[in-house]
């Protein structure tokens, strides 16, 4: 009976995806949770966030779990392939975002020991942006939306962008007065973090890309202009 | 081959009922006292459909495999579904996905309310309902939106806290000026007179503080619905220069509008994007140093992308910002934008990114006070979020800078 064979075998592709989108569903909540925390000083929240990345940990090993059985048991090929393969990396991605909002909520309990900054406005908007791309790459996977899987690629520099100009601000900050180098340094980190979960949502947006055309991104992405390695301490101070 | 055991779990219930259904064509007469039913036909999903159609709020239904069966009108036009999509395709949310799966099982019903999407994300209150007696039929998913009832305490809230906070300045002005008039300044006129003045000045602050404001809360109380009808952004443009003409003229600040004979339409309320135009303009004019330019300029792209160019990546060695980007829309859309440039002393990178925010203005620091509610760009912001369009900044210090805001072209 090869039609059930058939039917079985895209029941069990159909699990894969299932299984990214919850996967997805719960790395888009540790993100936008985690930015509530950091601005809204929310120790449960953070506590909360902390506990549930456990669960992103497990599917995706559950996903892994499924495309290897599926690799080993039905040796997809064309875009099967590609369905399997992309659902395997971008699990690895959105895990990885799962621990960076993780890790914005373990410096939130730390930040949340000193007095408050008046910096978290950047970082709530920042994180917005962030959460923003990733619901779009994600809804562009489900859908299997190229163009805008593109412009998620494409609008990773407003993210850039707003880290350099925060960077900036939390660097001034910290030579006015040094009391506040310790929460600083760990607000430098938050916004590290989600500038990497930006990066992340390029990687799957490249990742739709290939599951949909089959080809890799070749073009060039555009890039913030302000690199924020050579800050000069002196006129920092100045402004 | 096929042994109960794989055969999923689905299936084997069909294959039975094919076999039912085999045994009883072949007994094709019917059998004396076993009379069959009215309706021999097992209910399908498919029976719900008109009862789906006439619901007010978005509800689908799902097969047991988890994909959509039916959908109504209202569902489908907020996601862009279609029958047999996946239904977590659609939804990916960690609650609702669990709340389908145990209804699947347990047959309880079941109600969450959830946000989808980064702030301010909508807000819905879904019930799950399993259907069918015995076999389990499918799962109905019925939702509804909250969204607009939720903006509208946050903004009550939010409000209250703002306006009571700016408001207090110029209070505390006035009363410390009543203060004096009716103590030390009391016998002396041109003191007096002077006061009053300066009275006058805080209490048109007030005034003006407050039309911001409110005009912002209308704005953000229908946000999330579309604008319908069109606009003219040449007219626009033209209108609003004239009206700030007074202002340049006192400033001796020229504005200049560089737009091309024809109208550009673009979906959109017409008293809004007017609104944009002006205060765009009002900024431009009143950040332009004595005997300055403001140039406003007009023009149409390809598609989005090319837009974002052609409106806010022109100089090369600016710093530049997206204060709002649009979600990505149809393919093949033009895109009109307006330019607002001024020759003003320019904005530094680290403020940037905090342009738009309520009652953030940049020169505060420098203690001059150009009479901004610091309320415009935040309206503006606000707008060109409703109209899904973008809103682009640009800036260079001692060169000056660009705002500019670009919207999908009407047909």
């Amino acid at each position: 009976m090869p039609e059930h064979t058939v039917k079985a075998f895209s029941e069990e592709l159909d699990a894969l995806a299932n299984e990214i989108a919850r996967m997805g569903g719960l790395a888009e909540q540790a993100v936008i949770d985690s930015i509530a925390a950091v601005v809204r000083r929310d120790t449960r929240l953070a506590n909360e966030i902390i506990e549930r990345d456990a669960q992103i940990d497990r599917e995706q090993r559950e996903v892994e779990r499924r495309a290897i059985k599926l690799m080993a048991l039905r040796h997809p090929f064309a875009a099967d392939l590609r369905q399997v393969l992309t659902a395997w990396r971008i699990s690895g991605d959105l895990e990885r975002i799962g621990d960076l909002a993780k890790n914005i909520a373990k410096r939130t309990l730390v930040l949340n020991q000193s007095d408050p900054i008046q910096i978290t406005k950047g970082i709530e908007r920042m994180g917005k942006i962030a959460a923003f791309q990733l619901k779009t790459v994600l809804d562009s996977y489900a859908r299997g939306d190229v163009q805008a899987a593109l412009s998620v690629w494409m609008h990773d520099e407003d993210i850039d962008a707003h880290y350099n100009s925060l960077f900036r601000e939390l660097l001034t900050y910290m030579m006015e007065d040094p009391r506040t180098i310790s929460p600083c340094a760990h607000l430098l980190f938050v916004a590290k973090n989600i500038e990497r979960i930006g990066d992340h949502c390029t990687n799957i947006a490249e990742m739709v890309h290939y599951l949909v055309t089959g080809e890799e991104m070749s073009a060039e992405r555009p890039r913030a202009k302000d690199d924020p390695t050579p800050v000069d301490p002196s006129s920092a101070a100045g402004v | 081959m096929a042994t109960e055991a794989n055969i999923p779990k689905a299936q084997r219930g069909s294959l039975l009922r094919r076999a039912e259904r085999a045994v009883r064509t072949l007994w094709a007469r019917p059998v004396p006292g076993t009379a069959t039913p009215a309706s021999p036909r097992e209910p399908t999903l498919q029976d719900y459909e008109p009862l789906m159609r006439a619901l007010p709020d978005p509800a689908m239904l799902l097969d047991p495999t988890g994909r959509i069966a039916v959908i109504n009108d209202e569902a489908r036009k907020r996601w862009a579904a279609e029958p047999w999509v996946r239904f977590s395709a659609v939804l990916r949310h960690p609650p609702i996905l669990d709340a389908v799966q145990a209804a699947m099982r347990d047959h309880g019903v079941r109600t969450i309310e959830f946000v989808s999407g980064p702030d301010p994300g909508e807000h819905f209150r879904c019930t799950v309902a399993p259907l069918g007696f015995g076999a389990p039929l499918g799962v109905a998913v019925l939702f509804r939106d909250q969204t607009a009832q939720i903006a509208a305490e946050r903004m009550r809230v939010d409000f209250v806290a703002n306006a009571s906070h700016e408001l207090r300045t110029p209070l505390t002005a006035l009363s410390m000026l009543i203060e004096t008039i009716a103590g030390p300044a009391r016998d002396n006129e041109a003191d007096r007179a002077r006061f009053l003045r300066m009275m006058l000045a805080q209490a048109d602050r007030m005034r003006r503080l407050i039309d911001d404001l409110l005009a912002l809360s209308r704005i953000e109380l229908d946000e999330h619905i579309p604008p319908s009808g069109l606009a003219d952004l040449c007219a626009a443009a033209r209108e609003a220069a004239d009206s700030a003409s007074p202002m340049a003229a006192q400033r001796d600040v020229r504005v200049e509008v560089r737009a091309g004979a024809h109208e550009v339409m673009i979906v959109g309320d017409r008293f809004q994007i007017a609104q944009v135009a002006q205060n765009l303009i009002d900024n431009a004019v009143k950040f332009s140093p004595s005997g300055g330019l403001v140039t406003v300029e007009i023009g149409a792209a390809a598609n989005r992308e090319e837009a974002m160019e052609a409106a806010g990546r022109r100089w090369r060695n600016a710093g530049r910002i997206s204060l709002h980007t649009p979600p990505p829309g149809a393919l093949g859309k033009r895109f009109a934008y307006l330019r607002v440039v001024d020759a003003g002393h320019g904005i530094a990178i680290r403020h940037l990114p905090r342009l738009g925010e309520r009652f953030f203005r940049v020169e505060r620091e420098k203690g001059s006070e150009r009479g901004g509610t610091g309320l415009g760009l935040a309206i503006v912001k606000h707008i060109v979020s409703r109209h899904r369009g973008g809103l682009l900044v640009e800036s260079e210090l001692d060169v000056g800078s660009a705002f500019a805001v670009y919207f999908e072209c009407a047909d």
